[in-house]
């Protein structure tokens, strides 16, 4: 008898079916894959497992679980499987997590508020909840493990704070873990330890595991079954190595295809290295008040017009900062950065001339947009750094629009009207407006799924031929990376640990850290 | 925690000399002759220069305001001109009235409010939300004065549970004493409880909304549990801050609420002494209450650091890419 076995689930808020009809079993020990795009109903089918739908959604079908129907049983059945039987960890590590609250009481809250039930426990466990949360703590690998009992989320980066989750979840054996895009949130190097620890909790326990992610390659490698859904409803089904590469699995093998993206057209001309830089950083120095060792660490590099190059690393090697410091946002400690021979300062000596230059495309969408305000405004905020924005400025809107793919009816919407994909199309819009030199594009497309992504990477490829535009690329994702850079330069510590033309740094890396980072990559098959 | 604490002392410390030295300017400083203004338009001036002399009005005026000061920190307040008695004293036996006062108030809207705000949120869009909503809609909206008078007729003259004014001193007992002082307390907390109920319902409802609460859940809270432990004290920033503010309106709305009941508080003795133009005793009222003030903000930041071990530990953390 499977472990859990799911007849004819469905799930509908208001006129929106969000699941529909699908059927799955799990079998114990065994690790499931649930595929497919944002939206396709993956996170409600696991939320309806675990009885935790929002108030307003009807559900309808049957979940079998160790003898309960999932989907009838009563809220006091469900909160005694919550947790203890079934548990799930969630995408977000940054704010999954009660900020007020230890880490060592989390872990320890999950086990005391089962206490008196069968708790799957082995005899010889500590009875005290907050040693066996330390235990746990150690044993998901929570670094600093000595002194953590006084230790906040805060404290933690976001994989330390992602195994806090897991501690949690595992804390009373359970014999079913639904994570949901565990790992999406996190860097290649930290998703890769991530997807090994539960791998091995899931071997050592014997607990099933249901894997949901957009990421067909992390499924690829870590599942034996696979599920692949799209609006609502399961398409593919079956065994993973099969499903993969029989070819008989028409939507996988379209999202394989996405996944697999090349821009439709690279800028073929031979760029000259020796011409005048766009952007020159020289010895740049940036260190933050109270800390002992400096975010950006004697970085130098130029690019020239026309180049794209990336910026890769793991999380807090000082990425972003070095944008910052770029857009004039951070004071250097030391060195110096120039655009166009003009020096960048910070704060209201920079010319607006200056910053016109340049602009940024940030990865969180809808967060950078103001969502009281309709599209046509919002994209021409640039214009104040112009000494004379155009006289037709609705031309100017229709044309940044369609240069974007989107329609020029478009400015009279707001915001929350948009999808994923289109809002980040609204932020190139938005960076076109004032014809930038150069693009700061800082993580842009990691929240979005695979077919957007091939989408938007196209249209920055497609951009940067008709605008000139110059771009630095920041992301953990070496595949886009590959995809959109000539030259690629690796940091770690604040420092550039590698640099050189993007397809010799991937075939050839010199450095370790480089070579883990492009090991870490998950493949498809 | 310790910079923290020696950060907000600083504070506290500027905040004091900067409001004694506002006070001091405007009552002493600005045009007119206190002394005159305290006698009224028929003072002979022979009056006017003995009260000069007695009030101290002849030195300069830094010296003046350094023995204003020292005089307050040693227990020195002045003497009043209508009183005739040290104003410390006044103020004590005052203070004993207003203190109590303005604490049960505060306690009534914290015991209201919370509890009818967690549940509002947990309830949300229900009819019990609606109720809530609704009444807290009244109960800011009704003057307190005019409730007071509701209050008075319903519970002292009608059914005669509590007497309609007046305070029998804490001589009487604990008992009576305290007795006194609900209807004015409830008068002066009904609105902020109000308020504050509204103010907690939304925090509540933001944090409801976060993703550790669905973790909460997940690892098999009650509902009853997710409010209590991790909701509530997650709720609880924008309430304290909300309800620091508060403190001062109660403070101030207690100088209505002592009239309407008739109590000997603060409220009336500062009424008074502005009716009988008794400068010495409204300088004196005025610094403690901007004291009370200032010492509940400190307190309502070391609040801050009790709840958010974020503040606790903070660094100079500059925002924008987080």
């Amino acid at each position: 008898m499977p472990l859990l076995s799911v007849q004819n689930l469905s799930v509908s808020i208001g006129d929106n079916t969000l699941v529909d009809d699908i059927s799955l079993t799990i079998d114990h020990g065994d690790v499931f894959g649930l595929a497919g795009a944002s939206g396709s109903g993956k996170s409600m089918t696991a939320l309806a497992l675990m009885g935790l739908l929002p108030p307003q959604a009807i559900c309808s079908g049957q979940a079998l679980f160790n003898g309960h129907d999932l989907l009838q049983s009563s809220e006091k059945t469900m909160r005694s499987l919550r947790g203890r039987q079934i548990s799930m960890i969630f995408q977000e590590p940054m704010t999954a997590l009660n900020p007020l609250m230890t880490i060592t009481d989390q872990v320890a809250e999950a086990i005391t508020i089962h206490a008196g039930q069968d708790n799957n426990i082995h005899d010889d466990a500590p009875d005290d909840a907050h040693e066996r949360a330390m235990a746990l703590l150690d044993r998901v690998g929570v670094v600093g493990t000595t002194n953590h009992q006084h230790r906040y989320p805060h404290e933690l980066s976001g994989g330390q704070r992602q195994r806090v989750m897991i501690a949690q979840a595992i804390a009373l054996k359970p014999k079913l873990l639904i994570a949901d895009e565990p790992t999406t949130a996190l860097d290649v190097t930290t998703q890769a330890a991530i997807l090994k620890l539960l791998a091995q909790l899931a071997e050592e326990d014997d607990m099933a595991m249901m894997l949901i992610t957009h990421d067909l390659a992390v499924l690829a490698e870590n599942t034996k079954q696979l599920a692949v859904m799209n609006a609502g409803q399961i398409k593919d089904h079956g065994a993973t190595k099969t499903v993969f590469t029989s070819g008989e699995f028409a939507y996988t093998a379209s999202l394989i295809k996405a996944a697999q993206f090349t821009p439709i057209k690279r800028p073929q001309k031979p760029r000259k290295r020796e011409a005048s830089p766009l952007l020159a950083v020289d010895q740049a120095v940036v260190t933050y008040p109270k800390s002992t060792r400096p975010a950006v660490d004697q970085v130098s590099f130029t690019i020239t017009p026309q180049e794209s190059l990336g910026l890769v690393g793991a999380s807090g090697c000082g990425k972003s900062t070095l944008a910052r410091a770029i857009l004039g946002l951070e004071p250097l400690t030391s060195g110096g950065i120039a655009i166009n021979g003009d020096p960048i300062t910070t704060g209201q000596d920079i010319k607006s001339a200056t910053r016109a230059m340049m602009q940024i495309v940030f990865q969180d969408p809808f967060g950078s947009f103001n969502p009281r305000h309709r599209v046509g405004r919002l994209i021409t905020e640039p214009f104040h750094l112009m000494p004379q924005p155009p006289r037709d400025q609705n031309q100017a809107i229709a044309q940044a629009l369609m240069d974007v793919g989107l329609r020029p009816d478009d400015q009279h919407k707001y915001i929350h009207e948009f999808s994923g994909g289109q809002r980040q199309r609204l932020a190139i819009a938005r960076a076109l407006m004032i014809k930038p030199n150069l693009i700061i594009l800082d993580e842009a497309v990691s929240a979005l799924d695979m077919a957007i992504k091939a989408q938007i990477i196209d249209l920055l490829a497609e951009l940067r031929e008709k605008h000139n535009l110059s771009y630095l690329f920041i992301s953990h994702d070496l595949s886009v990376i590959k995809a959109i850079t000539d030259r690629v330069m690796v940091m770690d510590q604040g420092q550039i640990i590698e640099q050189g033309d993007t397809e010799t740094v991937m075939t050839s890396p010199q450095h370790p850290i480089t070579q883990n980072l492009i090991r870490a990559i998950p493949r498809l098959p | 925690m310790l910079t923290f604490i020696i950060n907000r002392m600083m504070t506290l410390a500027i905040s004091l000399v900067v409001a004694s030295l506002v006070i001091f300017t405007t009552i002493e400083l600005i045009p007119g002759d206190p002394a005159a203004f305290m006698l009224g338009l028929n003072a002979e001036p022979e009056t006017v220069a003995a009260l000069r002399q007695e009030l101290g009005l002849n030195g300069h005026p830094v010296e003046r305001y350094w023995r204003w000061v020292t005089g307050m920190i040693t227990g020195d307040f002045g003497r009043s001109y209508t009183y005739q008695v040290p104003v410390a004293d006044l103020v004590m036996a005052r203070l004993g009235v207003s203190l109590p006062l303005t604490v049960m108030a505060l306690i009534l809207t914290i015991a209201i409010a919370l509890p009818v705000g967690m549940m509002a949120a947990s309830k949300r869009n229900k009819p019990a939300d609606w109720g809530v909503m609704g009444m807290t809609q009244l109960g800011i909206a009704i003057p307190n004065f005019w409730f007071a008078m509701i209050l008075v007729l319903v519970f002292a003259i009608q059914l005669q549970w509590f007497s309609a004014g007046g305070f029998p001193g804490w001589d009487e007992g604990l008992g009576a004493g305290l007795k006194a002082l609900v209807l004015p307390a409830i008068a002066l907390a009904l609105p902020q409880a109000s308020i504050l109920a509204r103010v907690m319902r939304s925090a509540m409802i933001d944090v409801l909304a976060q993703d550790y609460i669905r973790t909460a859940r997940a690892k098999g809270l009650s509902e009853r549990q997710v409010l209590l432990r991790h909701g509530l004290r997650n709720a609880l920033i924008p309430v304290v801050t909300i309800l620091g503010l508060q403190f001062s309106f109660l403070i101030a709305g207690a100088i209505i609420i002592e009239n309407v009941f008739f109590l000997p508080g603060l409220g009336r003795l500062v009424f008074q002494a502005i009716t009988q133009r008794d400068l010495i005793v409204v300088e004196s009222v005025v610094m403690l209450l901007v004291f009370s003030v200032i010492i509940v903000t400190f307190f309502v930041d070391l609040t801050y650091a009790w709840i958010d071990p974020r503040l606790r530990h903070s660094r100079l953390n500059k925002g924008v890419w987080s």
